[in-house]
């Protein structure tokens, strides 16, 4: 057995847990969904245990299974639940709303962390080039860390000089080059720039097509994941729509 | 990867855990191009860490639960104690009056639900003895991964930001002319295997090999004046640092040792 009876019903309660969290799953459908995959998985418990390999931790292995089998029934039963997702009254009434939306805005921007963690080391690089582009204070820490090997000067990174974006992307494209030792040219940061935020968009609305975001939502969850409490934007955002 | 051109669950997994453990890069390099361009594969792995990282917290949260258990397996012994002890006593008090007496007694003591309770707690008891020990043998015999383990695991190899500086300083060798290291800035060894550490000592200086762990503490010094160190202190699996220093305890070298 690759797990015991209690620890596979703590894992699929949080597997299911995931999805109500994110308005996938209506939280009614709790009980029937994790029994659905406790089921799936006591079945093919031979050929789940036939494909591990022992590389991964066996929870962690368990939790991909678990969360692919959860998946699985999504796609079945999103059209049924659609309706009743969708029918959900807006809470009209100021009471609580704003804790709400702030647990809200709480959660997606951890979420963005995550989806950025994703990248590996580029992470800091992408930081600070979506920090430079939307012209938002750029934290020292993401100097230190993606230009730590290097003398490059960031003096061309002054986030408080209004240049137009050709301007931007061509300062970026000398800051990365003098890092990265390479010769970029800002036509290729610019298509670098734009693929990454398009990827990160579709994560943010990932899954099973969660979220709207579009690229001025975007912007303000990333200036509020990078200045935490600022209400105020440093730019015009209007510059960027 | 499978037939269908995505990662298997187990890939899944491997890569939750290096997100986790913030070791992405050390992942390979196919691997992580398709997780940048497939985002079916990216929900999944974003999916997993979450979930993984739900569970972990929630297994920190579990010692408390385990007092309360053993808090209420004390009180079922100590109530059973009493119980069996009144018992014995009203018994003892009961067998001193006459024997028409005990047999209405025991007629009582079958009816009652206290003696049907002590019974029952003694049974309790004594299962949960045999469970305990039970659970306890495979522990000891057969360590199995643990989310608390794994979470041990992972802080064994997390970097120290001062140490790795100090690597950092010394990446392309050692920073006095006459003086050359010849082991890499990072040695890779297996458990219990000899670490070996060389470098060119010409003037058969005396030397100070010093090792610390992960934390950056230092956990014990070694004297040389040959041209290599040899050990297997180190056969504990994790990240650690060491420096070398001439007898002014000058700083020439510090490198890190990963133990897999």
């Amino acid at each position: 057995m690759l797990l015991n009876e209690s620890k596979l019903l703590i894992l699929a309660d949080k597997v299911v847990n995931r999805y109500i969290n994110k308005g996938v799953i209506p939280s009614r459908e709790r009980e029937d969904t994790q029994m659905l995959i406790v089921e799936k998985f006591i079945l093919k418990q031979k050929s789940i245990q036939k494909n591990y390999s022992e590389k991964s931790n066996i929870t962690t292995y368990c939790i991909s299974v678990l969360n692919n089998m959860c998946c699985e029934i999504i796609r079945k039963d999103l059209k049924y639940w659609k309706n009743e997702l969708e029918e959900i009254p807006e809470k009209q009434e100021n009471h609580g709303l704003n804790t709400m939306k702030n647990i809200i805005i709480q959660d997606e921007i951890k979420y963005l962390d995550k989806i950025l963690n994703l990248f590996g080391s580029e992470k800091h690089k992408i930081r600070l080039a979506l920090c430079y582009y939307y012209m938002i204070q750029i934290q020292k820490q993401d100097i230190i860390n993606y230009a730590k090997n290097s003398n490059a000067t960031i003096k061309e990174l002054n986030p408080n000089t209004k240049i137009n974006k050709s301007e931007k992307l061509n300062n970026l494209a000398i800051f990365v080059n003098s890092v990265e030792n390479k010769n970029i040219k800002p036509d290729a940061i610019r298509m670098w720039l734009n693929k990454i935020i398009n990827i990160i968009i579709d994560r943010l609305n990932s899954p099973f097509n969660r979220a709207n975001y579009n690229k001025e939502s975007f912007l303000i969850l990333y200036e509020l994941y990078i200045l935490p409490g600022k209400n105020n934007f440093i730019i015009n955002k209007k510059d960027h729509a | 990867m499978l037939k269908n051109g995505h990662l298997s669950d187990e890939e899944i997994a491997l890569y939750a855990e290096a997100v986790i453990a913030k070791k992405v890069d050390e992942m390979d390099e196919s691997i992580r191009t398709h997780i940048l361009e497939c985002n079916e594969c990216a929900d999944k792995v974003l999916a997993v860490t979450e979930i993984h990282e739900d569970f972990l917290d929630s297994e920190n949260n579990t010692p408390v639960k385990t007092i309360a258990l053993r808090k209420s397996y004390w009180l079922q012994i100590a109530a059973s104690i009493i119980l069996i002890f009144g018992a014995g006593l009203i018994v003892f008090q009961i067998k001193k009056v006459n024997k028409n007496t005990i047999q209405q007694f025991a007629d009582i003591v079958d009816s009652t639900t206290v003696s049907v309770d002590s019974t029952n707690l003694i049974q309790n008891k004594d299962k949960h003895i045999a469970q305990k020990k039970q659970d306890a043998v495979p522990k000891v015999n057969q360590p199995e991964k643990t989310p608390q383990t794994v979470h041990k695991n992972l802080l064994a190899y997390a970097e120290d930001a001062n140490m790795e500086k100090l690597v950092d300083r010394f990446k392309n060798g050692a920073l006095r002319g006459s003086f050359s290291i010849d082991s890499q800035s990072t040695i890779e060894i297996k458990q219990n295997q000899e670490l070996v550490l060389e470098w060119n000592n010409e003037n058969k200086e005396l030397l100070i090999i010093e090792f610390f762990n992960n934390s950056g503490e230092k956990l014990f010094e070694e004297e040389t004046s040959d041209h290599n160190f040899k050990t297997k202190k180190l056969s504990t699996p994790g990240l650690y640092y060491w420096k070398l220093l001439n007898e002014d305890f000058d700083l020439l070298f510090c490198g890190k040792i990963i133990v897999q």
